[in-house]
C-alpha cells in the first residue's frame, strides 16, 4: 500500500501520473490559500484589538458603565461684611425614571436627536456654501438666513400614523395608550399641556439617554409632592428629589448683576454655546450670565456621579459607585449690602421718596481708591427668585420687551446716556490740559453765545454773569463750557475726545461682570464711519437712489436708514459734547470711574464687584486685585484745584447748583463735591443726574445717580445722592431735601 | 486499550484538539451562559470518547457503506424537515430526551464519506462531465433539504466539502472553473437577479445578514437586524480586549451585550477576555490542526481516505474562516459554528468523530508505511 499522492499507483489505480501531479499541485494550493486566510485573520484581530483597540474598547466602556450625575450645590455669594447676598435652598423636583418608558419612546427620541443632527449639518453645509469655509468657522452665530430656511425636525407626535404602526407591530397598543395617559396626567399635575411634558421627556432622553427625566425642574409645591406620593401608582417612574437652587434674601436689590444658574446652555446641535462649558456633562448647573457666569469656575464646585455597572437589559449590577459632589466656594464681594439695599429703596419704586413716579434710573456706589463697588441700582428691577421658579414665556417677554422697563437690562453697566453736565470736568481738564484756556480766565456769562452762526444758551437762558473755571463748575454755566468746547474744535487731534478716551469714556471700565456697554464718544472718524454705514445701506436699497441733483437731498434722507443724516463733523457737535449733550453715550460706570479719578488725583480706576473667593471654612482661597488701568496726570493740567473748588462749592456754598440738597449737611465731617447734571432729550422729560465724592480718609465713596424723566439734576438724583450718602456715613438727620436749582 | 490507542495518533494533531477543548471549556464558563459550561464538559468527554472509538476504525471499509451513508444522510434531513421543533423560525434538530441531535452536523460526514465513494468508484470515469454530473446531482438533494430548514450555513459549508473532495479526487480543472463560474453565476442570482424580478430565493433576513457586514451602520433603511447587532456587539467586545484581555472586567460578553455568545460568537468572548495573546493562541492552534489535517491527507495511503479527509479540511477550514470573519466583521453573517470550541453537543461531537476518521487515517498510513508491517502482509 502506497500513499495515492505521493507515489505514482494509486489503490484505486483510476487516476493518471499526470492527474495525481494535479491533485498535489491542488493539495499544495490549499495548503496555500489556508495559510493566506489566516494571515488575513491574524491581521484583522490585530487591526481590531491593537489598532483600533481604544476606540472599540471606550464604545464598550459607554455600553456597560451609567453614570448619573449629582449636581454639587453652588458656592454663596456674600458681602464685603460676610453677609449672604444669594443664597442656596432645597427645592422639590418632579422626575421621572427613563427606564419607565416604553422603547419605542426611546426611539422617537434617537430619531429626533439624529434629525437634529443631520439639520445642523444641513446648515452648517449651507452657511460654508454661501460663506466659504474660512469664514463659516469664525462665525460666532449661525446666521438666522440659514435657520429659517431649512425647516427644523419635529418630534414626532404620539398620534403620528408610522409610530402607531410601529407600536402596533410591536403588539404595545395598550402601552401607547398609557403612555398617552400617562403625559395627561403628568401635564394635569404640572400645569403643563401634554405635548409640552413630553417635549421635555424626548429632549431629555436624546441628551442624556440614562438621567433622570426633570418635569418641573425648579421647585414644585409641596401640594404637588405630596400627591405624587399618596397618588404613586398613577404616576409609574415618577419620583421627587431635592435639589439645591438659589434664594436671594435681597429680593430685587441690584438684581442685574447676579445672573442666572441652569443647565450647560447648548445650540441645537446639543452642543454647549460657551467655550468653558464644553468639557461639562450637560446636566451640570452653570452660571448663565452676571457673575454666576463671571465667576462660574469658583462657584460651581465639582459634580459628583453615581457609576454603575450595567447589563444589557438595563440592570444595575454590583454596587453603584458614588463619588460625592464638592461644593463650590463662596463668592465675596465689595458690596456692602445694608448700602446696596438702601440704595435701591431710594432710587425709585415704593419707598423712594425722591423719584415717587418710579422713573427708570440707575445708581452707584464705588471706593475711589480702588474701584471696589460699594452698592449698584438699576431700576426697575426684578426678584431672580422669578426665574428660580420659573418665568412663563409671557412673562419673560414683558421682562425683555423693547418698548417696556426692561427691569433685566442693568442701567449702570450698559445704559449709555448723555451725562449731561456731570461731563463738565472733561471739559475743564481738556480746555486746561491743551492749553486753551487757564483757571483764572474769565468768561462773561450772558445766558446764551453765538458760535459760527448758531446760539447756545443755558437752561431756561439765565446768565451767569462773568466766571472762571472754579464758578462755572460751582453754578454750572454752560455758555462757559460752550465756548470751551468751540475752542476745543480741532477736526484733527480731536483734544476733547482724546481726554474723554483717556478718562474712561467710550471704552469699557473692565468691570467684572459679562458684556459692559463700551459707550460711545462722537468725533469727526466716529461721524465718517456711521456716515459710511448709511451711505452703503442707502446704495444697497431698491431701487438704488438715484446720484445727482434731480433728486432731493430731503427725498434721500426720508428713504435713508436713519443710522445717520450724513452731516459732517461740525462745531456745533463739539458744542454739544463739551456739555455731555448730543451723541455722547456715558454709562453711570464710566462717571463713577471719572469723579474717583477726581478724588485721588487721576488714578484711572478699575471697577469691580469680587472681592475674594473662600472656601467652606471661611478660609480665603484668592483675593481679587484689580489694578488701576492708567494714571491721567490731572494736578499737572492745573484745573484740578479748581475743579475740585468748583464742586465742593457747588453742592456746598450759596449759589452751588446742589447746595439746596445738602443744606442741613454736616459739611464739616464729610465735604461733598458734587456736580448736577440735566441731560435734555427732544420729545421726553429732561434725565436728572447728579455725581459727588467725599474724600473721607476712612471711607471715601463716589456716588452717581441718574434717574431717566426726573428733571432736574437738584431734583431728584441729588437728594436720592444724598441720601446714599448719609447712610454711608450714618448721617441722622442730614435732611436731604429736593434742590430748585433749574441749572443743568 | 485506549492508551495503545492513543499510541497511533498524531500527536500534535491530539495537543492541538485537546487544547481547543480546554478553552472551549472555560469560554463557555465565563459567556452569557456559564450555567452550560458543564453541559459543555459533558460533550467534551463523550465526544473524546468517541474520537478515540472512531479512531480504531479502518476507514477505507466505510467505502462499501455509500449507499447506507447516502441514505441516512437524506432520511436524517427528512426527518428533521418533519420531526424538528421550531426554533426562532428554523427546523434544525430533533430532540430526543435531554438531547438535541442537529443532524446537519453528522451528515458532513455521511456526505463526506457517500461523495469519496462515488468518486473513487468512478475513477476511471474521473475525467468525464457524468461523473462530476452524478456527484453533484448526488449533492443537490442534499442542498435542498438544508435550504429548506432553513440553515444556509450548513448548506455553504457541504458546498465548500463538495469543491475540495472534486479537487483532490482529481476531477478536470475545466470542471472546476465551470462549477466555479456556475456557482458565481448562482450567487449573483439569488442576490441580485431574482430579487430584482420579484422572485425571492433567499428570505430577506437571509439577504440581510449576508449583506449587512458590507455596511455595518445598517444600510440605507438604517434599520439594524438582531444578527448584525451582535456582530457590531461583537467587534466591539474583541477591540475592547486589546493586546491581554479585560480579564473579568470583559464586560461585552459577560454582561449580554453580546446574547447568545457561547455558541456562533464565542470568539469574541475570548478575545474580550484574553485579548490578542489569548486570540492568538487560538487562532495557532486551528492552524496548527489544519496542518496536521492536511499532512494526513498528503499520507493516507487510498484515495478514498485521501478525498474523505479533504472533506473534512473543507468542513473545518470553511467553518474556522467563516465563523472567526464573522466576529471580525469581515464575513457575513451565517449560523455557522466555530469548531471544537463552540457550545453544543452536536456540533462537537460531530467535530470530534471527524478528528478520529483523521487519526484512523493516519493510523492505517504508518501501518501501510511500517516495512515492518508490509513484510508480514507480503509474507
Amino acid at each position: 500500500m502506497i500513499s495515492p499522492l505521493n507515489k505514482g499507483a494509486s489503490q484505486s489505480g483510476g487516476a493518471a501520473p499526470s492527474g495525481n501531479q494535479v491533485v498535489a499541485l491542488r493539495v499544495a494550493i490549499i495548503g496555500a490559500v489556508l495559510l493566506g486566510l489566516f494571515a488575513i485573520v491574524f491581521f484583522r484581530l490585530w487591526y481590531l484589538q491593537v489598532l483600533s483597540g481604544d476606540s472599540l474598547a471606550a464604545a464598550a466602556s459607554q455600553n456597560r458603565v451609567r453614570t448619573v450625575p449629582i449636581t454639587a450645590p453652588r458656592g454663596e455669594i456674600v458681602d464685603r461684611n460676610g453677609e449672604t447676598i444669594v443664597r442656596n435652598r432645597r427645592a422639590q423636583i418632579v422626575e421621572l425614571s427613563p427606564g419607565s418608558l416604553p422603547m419605542l419612546e426611546r426611539q422617537v427620541a434617537n430619531e429626533y436627536g439624529q434629525d437634529l443632527g443631520e439639520w445642523s449639518q444641513t446648515v452648517s453645509a449651507k452657511v460654508k456654501a454661501r460663506l466659504g469655509a474660512k469664514k463659516a468657522a469664525k462665525l460666532k452665530e449661525t446666521p438666522q438666513w440659514a435657520l429659517d430656511s431649512t425647516p427644523k425636525p419635529q418630534i414626532k407626535a404620539l398620534n403620528d400614523p408610522e409610530l402607531l404602526r410601529d407600536y402596533a407591530e410591536a403588539g404595545e397598543e395598550k402601552e401607547l395608550a398609557q403612555l398617552t395617559k400617562r403625559y395627561e396626567r403628568l401635564g394635569w399635575l404640572l400645569d403643563l399641556p401634554p405635548a409640552e411634558v413630553r417635549r421635555r421627556v424626548i429632549k431629555s432622553l436624546y441628551l442624556l439617554p440614562y438621567g433622570n427625566i426633570p418635569l418641573r425642574k425648579n421647585g414644585a409645591s409641596d401640594e404637588v409632592v405630596n400627591y405624587i406620593a399618596e397618588n404613586a401608582e398613577q404616576f409609574p417612574g415618577v419620583s421627587t428629589t431635592t435639589k439645591s437652587v438659589r434664594s436671594y434674601p435681597y429680593h430685587g436689590a441690584g438684581a442685574q448683576i447676579f445672573g442666572q444658574v441652569g443647565p450647560v446652555p447648548v445650540n441645537d446641535e446639543g452642543k454647549s454655546r460657551l467655550r468653558k462649558y464644553r468639557k461639562l456633562n450637560l446636566a451640570s448647573q452653570v452660571g448663565l450670565n452676571g457673575l454666576e457666569l463671571q465667576y462660574d469656575g469658583d462657584l460651581r464646585g465639582r459634580d459628583g456621579q453615581v457609576k454603575a455597572r450595567i447589563d444589557a437589559f438595563g440592570n444595575v449590577q454590583g454596587e453603584p459607585e458614588v463619588i460625592p459632589p464638592v461644593s463650590g466656594d463662596k463668592l465675596q464681594l465689595t458690596l456692602d449690602v445694608d448700602l446696596h439695599a438702601y440704595a435701591q429703596d431710594v432710587l425709585g419704586g415704593l419707598k423712594s421718596q425722591f423719584n415717587p413716579s418710579d422713573h427708570p434710573g440707575a445708581a452707584i456706589a464705588m471706593d475711589p481708591r480702588d474701584g471696589q463697588i460699594l452698592a449698584l441700582a438699576s431700576n426697575p428691577t426684578f426678584d431672580p427668585a422669578e426665574f428660580v421658579r420659573g418665568v412663563s414665556d409671557e412673562q419673560f417677554d414683558k421682562f425683555i420687551d423693547e418698548n417696556g422697563d426692561k427691569p433685566l437690562f442693568n442701567r449702570v453697566t450698559d445704559g449709555g446716556y448723555a451725562a449731561g453736565s456731570t461731563f463738565k470736568p472733561v471739559t475743564a481738564f481738556a480746555a486746561v490740559g491743551d492749553g486753551k484756556t487757564n483757571p483764572s480766565e474769565v468768561i462773561n456769562d450772558e445766558g446764551k453765545i453765538e458760535i459760527s452762526d448758531q446760539f447756545f444758551q443755558n437752561a431756561e437762558g439765565l446768565p451767569a454773569g462773568p466766571v472762571n473755571l472754579e464758578r462755572a463748575m460751582q453754578v454750572s454755566s454752560d455758555v462757559y463750557f460752550y465756548e470751551m468746547g468751540s475752542r476745543l474744535n480741532n477736526r484733527k487731534l480731536e483734544p476733547l475726545q482724546k481726554w474723554s478716551k483717556d478718562l474712561g469714556f467710550g471704552r469699557q471700565t473692565g468691570i467684572d461682570l459679562p458684556g459692559e456697554n463700551p459707550g460711545t464718544i462722537p468725533g469727526t472718524k466716529w461721524r465718517e464711519a456711521l456716515s459710511d454705514k448709511e451711505a452703503k445701506c442707502r446704495r444697497s436699497k431698491n431701487p438704488p437712489i438715484p446720484p445727482g441733483p434731480t433728486y432731493s437731498v430731503y427725498a434721500a434722507a426720508a428713504r435713508g436708514c436713519g443710522l445717520s443724516d450724513m452731516r459732517d463733523w461740525s462745531v456745533g457737535d463739539n458744542v454739544q459734547l463739551a456739555i455731555g449733550q448730543g451723541d455722547i453715550g456715558a454709562t453711570p460706570l464710566q462717571l463713577a470711574v471719572l469723579y474717583s479719578a477726581i478724588e485721588n488725583g487721576g488714578k484711572i480706576v478699575r471697577p469691580h464687584l469680587a472681592k475674594a473667593v473662600q472656601d467652606r471654612t471661611g478660609a480665603t482661597r484668592q483675593t481679587f486685585q484689580f489694578k488701576a488701568k492708567r494714571q491721567v496726570d490731572l494736578a499737572g493740567t492745573g484745573a484740578l484745584e479748581a475743579v475740585r473748588n468748583g464742586l465742593a462749592k457747588a453742592a456746598m456754598e450759596p449759589g452751588g447748583t446742589s447746595a439746596g440738597v445738602f443744606a442741613n449737611w454736616p459739611k464739616d465731617r464729610y465735604p461733598v463735591y458734587g456736580k448736577t447734571g440735566t441731560a435734555q432729550k427732544t420729545g421726553k422729560a429732561d434725565q436728572s443726574w447728579y455725581a459727588a465724592y467725599v474724600p473721607d480718609a476712612k471711607n471715601p465713596i463716589v456716588v452717581i445717580v441718574t434717574v431717566e424723566g426726573g428733571g432736574y439734576g437738584a431734583e431728584s438724583a441729588a437728594p436720592i445722592a444724598g441720601q446714599i450718602l448719609a447712610k454711608w456715613f450714618d448721617v441722622k438727620d442730614a435732611g436731604i431735601t429736593a434742590g430748585d436749582s433749574s441749572t443743568r | 486499550m485506549i492508551l495503545g490507542a492513543v499510541k497511533r495518533f498524531d500527536p500534535l494533531l491530539l495537543l492541538a484538539t485537546l487544547s481547543l477543548l480546554a478553552i472551549s471549556y472555560f469560554a463557555v464558563r465565563v459567556s452569557s451562559a456559564p450555567e452550560l459550561a458543564s453541559r459543555q464538559l459533558i460533550f467534551i468527554v463523550i465526544g473524546v470518547v468517541v474520537m478515540i472509538t472512531v479512531s480504531q476504525v479502518d476507514v477505507l471499509r466505510m467505502r462499501e457503506l455509500k449507499y447506507g451513508h447516502y441514505g441516512l444522510l437524506i432520511i436524517g434531513l427528512i426527518l428533521i424537515l418533519l420531526l424538528a421543533a421550531d426554533t426562532k423560525g428554523a427546523k434544525l434538530a430533533i430532540v430526543i430526551g435531554p438531547v438535541q441531535l442537529q443532524w446537519s452536523e453528522f451528515g458532513k460526514l455521511l456526505f463526506a464519506m457517500a461523495i469519496a465513494a462515488e468518486l473513487v468508484d468512478r475513477g476511471r470515469q474521473i475525467n468525464e462531465w457524468s461523473t462530476t454530473g452524478r456527484v453533484l446531482a448526488m449533492t443537490a438533494p442534499v442542498l435542498l433539504l438544508l435550504l429548506a430548514e432553513p440553515d444556509l450555513g450548513s448548506a455553504l459549508v457541504y458546498v465548500v466539502m463538495l469543491l475540495l473532495m472534486l479537487a483532490v479526487a482529481g476531477v478536470p480543472s475545466r470542471h472546476m472553473q465551470a462549477l466555479a463560474a456556475g456557482g458565481l453565476v448562482a450567487i449573483v442570482m439569488v442576490l441580485v437577479v431574482l430579487p430584482a424580478g420579484g422572485i425571492q430565493v433567499l428570505k430577506p433576513y437571509q439577504v440581510d445578514r449576508l449583506t449587512s457586514f458590507l455596511d455595518p451602520s445598517g444600510g440605507a433603511d438604517g434599520e439594524i437586524s438582531d444578527e448584525a447587532y451582535q456582530q457590531q456587539q461583537a467587534m466591539i467586545g474583541i477591540g475592547n480586549g486589546g493586546r491581554v484581555g479585560q480579564g473579568e472586567d470583559a464586560t461585552q460578553s459577560s454582561s449580554g451585550f453580546i446574547p447568545e455568545n457561547q455558541t456562533d460568537f464565542i470568539f469574541a468572548v475570548i478575545s474580550e477576555r484574553w485579548g490578542f495573546v489569548g486570540a492568538g493562541l487560538v487562532l495557532s492552534l486551528y492552524a496548527l490542526l489544519l496542518w496536521r489535517v492536511l499532512r494526513v491527507l498528503i499520507e493516507a495511503r487510498s484515495s478514498y481516505e485521501a478525498i474523505v479527509v479533504s472533506g473534512i479540511i473543507g468542513m473545518l477550514s470553511f467553518q474556522i474562516f467563516e465563523n472567526v470573519g464573522m466576529n471580525l466583521g469581515i464575513m457575513p453573517i451565517t449560523g455557522v459554528t466555530l469548531p471544537l470550541l463552540s457550545y453544543g453537543g452536536s456540533s462537537v461531537i460531530a467535530t470530534l468523530v471527524a478528528l478520529g476518521l483523521v487519526h484512523a487515517v493516519h493510523a492505517h498510513a504508518r501501518i501501510s508505511r511500517d516495512p515492518r508491517v508490509r513484510l508480514q502482509t507480503h509474507t
